[in-house]
């Protein structure tokens, strides 16, 4: 099969898109034979307004947000009968059915929304691009909401995505369900959005944590299925989606601060730091500030937030500092076209240790080159994203991206690097043909250029047009299948084209119980620096390896979710993923040299069980998650590299008024196998955290203090690393 | 409300006293055990130091090691006291199957072959296991006897091995090796006079060109070991060799002479007549 879709320059997609969106922009809603549905969002608590509320006409893309007083207004509604869906991060997502509308009249519909102890069914748009309850989701998809991030105490977004059941970081690489392993970042099998949009560093495909303050984020959403058919590559293993937060209606100056310090080390024989001068002075710390303004100004939003991180680390060169700057702005033309631009730029410098010196050691450095090792990155990330709802049953969006990434002075070599920069643009349709069928479908164009000293010039350039359809032939049952099909050219070379299709059904029995189940493919190609770097680095050799091939993957899953009562659910799903041709980093220690290399036949299954429920007047709570895992490469028979068998976690707490007291512990197995030094000693992670929450709903203040690892538990994830010792922290979050 | 609290209260002091009552696990520790010895060198010559990079005691949980991921090692040794190196080598507590000395040369690679010399019982010349333990965490007396002549390596012998027929599924280890003396094919520990050999050659492949460093002489066998999955060392099988021209059921001689790289020593191996 020749294809030629690569051919389409970047240009032509841009007029294409701009042609449609005008063509279509053409059949305007008819005014006379439409209504209005207004109304008030109010809290049923307290009956304050609640705004930024969403309401969403069913089976339509007409909707509106709640103003300032909590009121809102949908115009040019077609007369009939339809169900309404409001929603909002907090709050219990609520159906209004038979809402009648007349033309040319106005339908009055008030509504109270129940906060929401547990998110029990959020909306989230992560599983088929498109807004829908979690429930009613084709895969497994997690979410946490700002207030849980809050409620958890967590400093930075690892700390937010590592609280998602199922979600394990190894050093910084995100692993969903055993997906990724280890390999210093590069190549991650996890697909990485902020509001939709892909943002990997173009050569390397690192995914950047710090790319947003967490005081911008509203939820993460994560899908832990391979999300290729929509999302192209680099989405076999899931995606990741930081869904950052809107506007507010009034003017919010919010802030975020936390000060933390390290312990000493468990053994006296590991105390370094009588050592060393400039820790001795300062102690080993850690802080953070976010701060942000928000505020809408008519049909504009406005939304501007910094933050700064600074920490000592706990070993030695294991020290960063942070700066985040973010903005987004939300226009709104009309009721049914809008237009959001986001722009954010970290900057972030710090020391590697890569491994440790002995286990004498732990917190130096191998040898001395390391401790003069500087990392310096900076980051730069925009996109501009415009949507127009053409009529009730169709709406269209378009954006464009640029990601751009400078890992400057890199292992102690300045001067040696130039940006790493990914363009890109996509335009997506949604379309309700009748009212049992719905289809989105798209195609997004996207650049991966590298260069450097290390890797030399290169550029990838993808195309994947993809659709999706949703059926419901019966009221219980819903129907997705999907289908992408990408093209992908490396500089002069072939074009390579990968077909990801998924089939899922969803058998929703009940308002509270949903069965799933799905089968999707997915695919990977290399990044350029698992192809061509070339370098050498701890006394070891990257070697290049440009005919690596794409890995693939096929993941099947069934599952169900059930709410018990309305403050209790419980997830069950049973996985397997099948891979081919996966890239591991390869080292032969014989020759002293590591490669990219295709290894041959991976399977990982097993099963996840989530759970969160809240008792007795809210004031006893247990949120609970494990999953188990059997990973092997099936022609070897060895288990893969970076990965445990057993995960889970476990979160009693107890709440009185305003306060709360939540105990954690962290478990997972030790890791089977490690690349470097197998034998030496590893353990399972055994983690408690003990935090206490203290609300002041008056002031507007939350603090949170908190004993991370509290048994100073020492433990590795990978060779020669020590994460983490124990460390109070004292954080307080609030607006006014 | 009152009653609230004190249910509450009761459970925040039920919860410290779990922790408190508990034993604290701290995971890892600065805690090694050492096995110390001394090393005793036959054939120690100035020449032979003069190719020489580096000198280790090693010691690996399975044996045979694939791969030098396998091992853990001592810093390099250097203090010579005559022909005696004495060493300290820190580890995990543990069991360690066996203990050797490892030589790499100058500008060359680590080679596992390149061993000069191991820990065994002194009347079955078969590896001593050596144990370390909290309780005993010192293990001395560790010595071991090192022969120079078994890593010098100045000539090369190259081939193809060409596999026919199915792999066995449960294939974990390939090794080839050259001996001086031919192997009894009915006694595995016959395997540790090999002169020379490289285990952990890729498997599941049709066909490998190795190259395999020796000392100038002539070997009487050059073959390949087949180790399946889960199996214990004295279960390793031979599964082919290098066959005389003239008489392709017996083993061929290979001779080498210094510099010299002798290659077309090509191995053929039939899997369908391979019970494993």
């Amino acid at each position: 099969m020749k294809l030629h879709l690569i051919k389409t320059s970047a240009k032509g997609v841009f007029w294409f898109s701009v042609s449609v969106l005008v063509l279509l922009g053409s059949p305007s809603i008819q005014a006379q034979t439409t209504g209005k549905i207004s109304g008030v969002i109010r809290s049923a608590k307290d009956h304050t307004p609640l705004p930024g509320a969403d309401v969403m006409i069913e089976n339509t893309f007409l909707g509106a947000s709640a103003s300032r007083s909590g009121t809102f207004l949908i115009e040019k509604v077609p007369a009939g009968v339809y169900s309404l869906r409001i929603s909002m991060m907090g709050y219990k997502t609520k159906r209004v059915m038979s809402a009648k509308v007349i033309a040319g009249e106005t339908t009055r519909v008030d509504i109270l929304l129940r906060e929401d102890v547990v998110q029990m069914d959020p909306v989230v748009v992560i599983a088929s691009k498109q807004a829908q309850e979690l429930l009613k989701s084709p895969v497994s998809v997690a979410v946490i909401q700002s207030k849980e991030i809050v409620r958890r105490g967590v400093v930075d977004v690892v700390g937010a995505a590592s609280e998602i059941p199922g979600v394990l970081f190894v050093g910084n690489q995100v692993n969903l369900r055993g997906s990724s392993g280890f390999s210093y970042g590069a190549g991650t099998r996890v697909m990485f959005l902020i509001d939709g949009i892909p943002v990997h560093a173009s050569d390397s495909g690192e995914i950047n944590w710090d790319l947003i303050p967490l005081i911008d984020i509203d939820h993460i959403e994560v899908i832990k299925a391979a999300g290729s058919f929509l999302y192209g590559g680099n989405a076999l293993g899931g995606v990741i989606n930081i869904v950052t937060k809107k506007a507010t209606v009034k003017t919010r100056l919010a802030y975020h601060v936390n000060w933390g310090v390290y312990d000493r080390p468990a053994y006296k024989r590991w105390d370094w730091t009588s050592r060393n001068h400039y820790y001795d002075e300062r102690g080993l710390h850690y802080n953070r500030q976010d701060l942000s303004f928000s505020k809408r100004f008519g049909k504009l939003g406005v939304r501007l937030s910094a933050s700064r991180y600074v920490s000592t680390g706990y070993m030695m060169v294991g020290f960063f500092h942070r700066m985040t700057f973010t903005g987004k702005f939300h226009f709104a033309f009309t009721p049914n076209t809008d237009l959001t631009m986001f722009s954010t730029y970290m900057r972030d410098n710090r020391g590697e240790p890569v491994m440790w010196r002995d286990q004498a050691h732990v917190f130096l450095p191998m040898d001395a080159e390391m401790e003069t090792n500087r990392i310096r990155v900076k980051n730069g990330s925009m996109y501009a994203k415009l949507r127009h709802v053409f009529s009730p049953k169709f709406t269209g969006s378009f954006r464009i991206s640029l990601n751009d990434i400078l890992l400057g002075n890199q292992y102690s070599r300045p001067g040696e690097f130039f940006p790493a920069v990914g363009p890109g643009m996509e335009m997506s349709f949604d379309w309700i043909p009748a009212e049992k069928h719905a289809f989105l479908f798209g195609v997004e164009y996207k650049i991966d250029r590298g260069k450097n000293k290390w890797i030399g010039e290169h550029k990838g350039v993808t195309i994947g047009p993809y659709v999706q359809y949703q059926w419901k032939p019966l009221p219980l049952v819903k129907l997705t299948s999907g289908l992408r099909l990408d093209s992908y050219k490396l500089d002069q070379r072939k074009t390579e084209v990968q077909l990801s299709p998924r089939l899922a059904v969803n058998l929703l029995p009940s308002a509270n119980v949903a069965f799933r189940a799905s089968a999707g493919r997915g695919y990977r190609v290399p990044t350029i620096i698992e192809r061509f770097l070339t370098l050498s680095l701890a006394g070891f050799e990257v070697m290049p390896n440009p005919q690596l091939k794409s890995e693939r993957s096929w993941s099947y899953e069934i599952g169900g979710r059930a709410n018990l009562t309305k403050n209790w659910y419980a997830d069950l799903a049973v996985f397997q993923n099948d891979f081919w041709d996966m890239i591991e980093p390869t080292i032969d220690i014989t020759s002293n040299s590591i490669q990219f290399l295709n290894i041959s036949r991976p399977r990982i299954r097993g099963l996840e069980f989530t759970s969160e429920g809240r008792w007795w007047h809210n004031h006893l709570g247990l949120d609970v998650s494990f999953t188990l895992m059997d990973h092997k490469d099936l022609v070897t028979g060895k288990r893969l590299f970076y990965r445990p068998r057993r995960i889970a976690t476990v979160i009693p707490s107890l709440r009185f008024w305003k306060s709360e007291v939540q105990v954690e512990f962290d478990y997972s197995s030790r890791v089977d196998r490690v690349q470097v030094f197998p034998l030496d000693e590893r353990v399972p992670r055994k983690v408690w955290n003990i935090r206490w929450v203290q609300h002041i709903p008056r002031k507007k203040l939350t603090f949170v203090f908190e004993v991370n690892n509290l048994f100073n538990y020492n433990y590795t994830m990978r060779e020669r690393y020590l994460e983490p010792i124990r460390n109070f922290r004292l954080g307080m979050t609030g607006y006014f | 409300m009152r009653n609230y609290s004190r249910i509450g209260v009761l459970i925040v002091i039920l919860f410290f006293s779990v922790f408190v009552s508990c034993k604290i696990d701290q995971g890892l520790s600065p805690d090694l055990g050492v096995i110390k010895g001394r090393i005793f060198f036959s054939h120690r010559t100035s020449e032979i130091l003069q190719k020489t990079d580096e000198i280790r005691v090693a010691v690996a949980k399975s044996f045979p090691p694939t791969e030098f991921t396998e091992l853990i090692t001592s810093p390099p040794l250097n203090k010579w006291a005559g022909d005696t190196l004495q060493y300290e080598l820190y580890v995990p507590f543990g069991t360690y199957n066996i203990l050797g000395v490892v030589w790499k040369g100058k500008g060359k690679p680590w080679n596992l072959s390149d061993v000069m010399g191991y820990y065994h019982d002194i009347n079955s010349f078969l590896p001593s296991p050596i144990s370390v333990t909290r309780e005993k965490m010192e293990v001395d007396s560790i010595d071991v006897y090192a022969d120079f002549e078994y890593v010098v390596r100045e000539a090369t012998i190259c081939g193809t091995i060409t596999y026919n027929g199915t792999w066995p599924k449960n294939t974990e280890i390939m090794g080839i090796g050259a001996f001086k003396i031919p192997p009894d094919p009915t006694n595995v520990f016959s395997l540790l006079n090999v002169s020379s050999a490289k285990i952990g050659i890729p498997i599941f492949v049709s066909t490998y060109h190795y190259c395999l460093p020796v000392s100038a002489g002539t070997y009487k066998y050059v073959g390949l070991f087949w180790k399946a999955k889960g199996t214990p060392f004295t279960d390793i099988r031979y599964l082919g060799f290098y066959a005389d021209p003239d008489s392709t059921s017996k083993p061929g001689e290979v001779s080498v002479q210094k510099g010299e790289t002798r290659s077309g020593v090509d191995i053929y191996v039939d899997f369908s007549t391979f019970r494993p």
